[in-house]
């Protein structure tokens, strides 16, 4: 193998011209799961962990999370009082249906994810992992052509008569395919220095924990072989999850594994937005041309076929 | 291979390269087993990399799941002396819907509130409960933070299903605070 083999690899993977269906399929799942923190889990509860009226205040915070450090917040831009905070969770819904729904695509992205970031700043004692995905992908979403379709720009675009490429760079896209693999990586490595997951009983521990508990499902986890392999699956699963991934015969199948995991783990434990966030992201894995396929496929099963009569 | 799809490599490709290795360079390093090269190698950019919230951590149900259940209960005590039991949203206690809508609550009563790792935020917590349940012609005089836990029974013995968990009967203060006169000072009162 030569370097400029290796160099080539590296430009096709991440500069070789792809559709955009799935990164703005992705920018509408990515939106509904903001709208979901804003409209569900914060809703008349914002000044509860933000703001004067706040558990923990800003000065602690400052001090023993930031210890005395900047941070980057954009509620400190404003005067802290009631109606800025009124008025952030207002921009925050606004930004996150703006997204959704592809009105300035790129910049509500980017205005959601410094939402996020002055809100885990302000209070990081309130979010599980899947926030933090979100806001680790967030400016990936908002350098990618997240708006090229399913979106009011896209309409606008049209309307004026302006064509976009219906294949762009995937770089953005592809950032937020390796960020989902980094997760499986440091998430396998930290499970395999662990005495729970090599013994089989990581999953039988897991489902007993019951400020978490959702639905039960007595067949995993109250038998001995049923969550030793549920115990090793997510193992070998999670290592597929940055290996086989990204080998182009494989990656549906370790991408069906995973939502499978996903979905398991949904169904027994109360986890709000964290498997959604990562099952959403699985979906950037997913090529545009297989979902016009899908897309086609829908659009023809939905319509009605003319009905020939016999005369 | 690249050039006959993509061409010549451009300044603006060039550039997004340099920058998308050196990203990736510096969050592998974050992400690697705590070592003295990691540390000596995150060193340079760990200000730049919390500034911009770019810090993670994947170690959900990892390296060892807890292996108890518990919750936390804030017993305040009045100048009458009497006492308030307040416990914090249990998740066993509540509906689905109601589950599923306080997980911010979950995540700080349980993962965040009773351990050590968060002791400097207990006053404030304890400020904050004051606020709540604050009555003029009653003061609450002291706040104490109790941990209700029970172990998880090890499975080489026998499995107890997801059903028979026991009760959290074992208790622990986590701590006290006694409150002072500046807790309730009128501007701070006056909050809605």
């Amino acid at each position: 193998m030569k370097l400029s083999s290796l160099y080539g690899y590296w430009r096709d993977f991440w500069f070789a011209p792809e559709g955009t269906l799935t990164i703005g399929i992705y920018r509408i799942l990515y939106g509904i799961l903001i709208l979901q923190i804003a409209l569900v889990h914060l809703n008349g509860r914002f000044s509860e962990w933000y703001g004067n009226q706040a558990v923990i205040p800003l000065p602690t915070v400052i001090k023993h999370f930031w210890y005395n450090e900047p941070r980057f917040d954009l509620f400190l831009l404003f005067p802290q009082t009631e109606p800025t905070f009124t008025i952030f969770y207002f921009v925050l819904v606004l930004s996150a249906f703006c997204l959704t729904f592809g009105l300035f695509s790129n910049f509500s992205a980017m205005l959601v994810w410094l939402l996020l970031l002055s809100m885990h700043h302000q209070d990081p004692y309130n979010i599980n992992g899947g926030d933090a995905f979100l806001r680790a992908v967030g400016p990936f979403l908002a350098l990618s052509h997240c708006g090229d379709h399913f979106s009011l720009d896209a309409i606008i675009d049209k309307k004026r008569g302006i064509t976009r490429p219906e294949r762009r760079a995937p770089w953005a896209q592809r950032l937020i395919q390796v960020q989902l693999a980094l997760v499986y990586w440091q998430t396998f490595v930290c499970k395999v220095s662990g005495g729970q997951w090599l013994d089989g009983t990581a999953v039988y521990y897991a489902t007993r924990l019951d400020d978490m508990l959702r639905f039960p499902l007595p067949l995993v986890s109250d038998y001995r072989p049923m969550f030793t392999m549920a115990t090793w699956f997510t193992l070998i699963i999670e290592f597929f999850g940055f290996t086989l991934i990204f080998v182009k015969e494989c990656k549906y199948f370790v991408v069906i594994g995973l939502i499978a995991l996903h979905l398991g783990i949904e169904y027994m434990i109360n986890l709000p937005v964290f498997e959604w966030a990562f099952i959403f992201a699985l979906f950037t894995f997913v090529e545009s041309n297989h979902v016009q396929i899908l897309l086609n496929w829908a659009k023809s099963a939905l319509t009605p076929k003319p009905v020939l009569h016999e005369v | 291979m690249s050039e006959e799809t993509l061409g010549k490599t451009s300044r603006r490709e060039a550039l997004t390269s340099l920058l998308i290795a050196l990203y990736l360079s510096c969050q592998i390093a974050w992400l690697s087993l705590d070592s003295p090269l990691r540390t000596r190698i995150v060193e340079p950019f760990t200000q730049f990399w919390l500034f911009w919230g770019l810090d993670q951590n994947w170690r959900l149900f990892s390296p060892e799941i807890k292996n108890i259940n518990f919750h936390t209960v804030a017993v305040i005590t009045f100048e009458d002396g009497s006492k308030l039991n307040w416990e914090l949203p249990r998740m066993k206690r509540l509906n689905y819907w109601e589950r599923f809508r306080d997980e911010k609550y979950r995540k700080w009563c349980v993962d965040s509130l009773p351990w050590p790792d968060y002791k400097e935020f207990w006053p404030d917590f304890a400020r904050y409960a004051g606020r709540k349940y604050y009555q003029p012609n009653n003061k609450p005089v002291s706040l104490s933070l109790l941990l209700y836990w029970i172990e998880i029974p090890k499975p080489e013995a026998k499995i107890v299903p997801v059903a028979k968990l026991p009760e959290h009967t074992k208790v622990n203060t986590v701590f006290y605070y006694r409150y002072k006169a500046s807790d309730f000072a009128p501007e701070v009162i006056a909050k809605p």
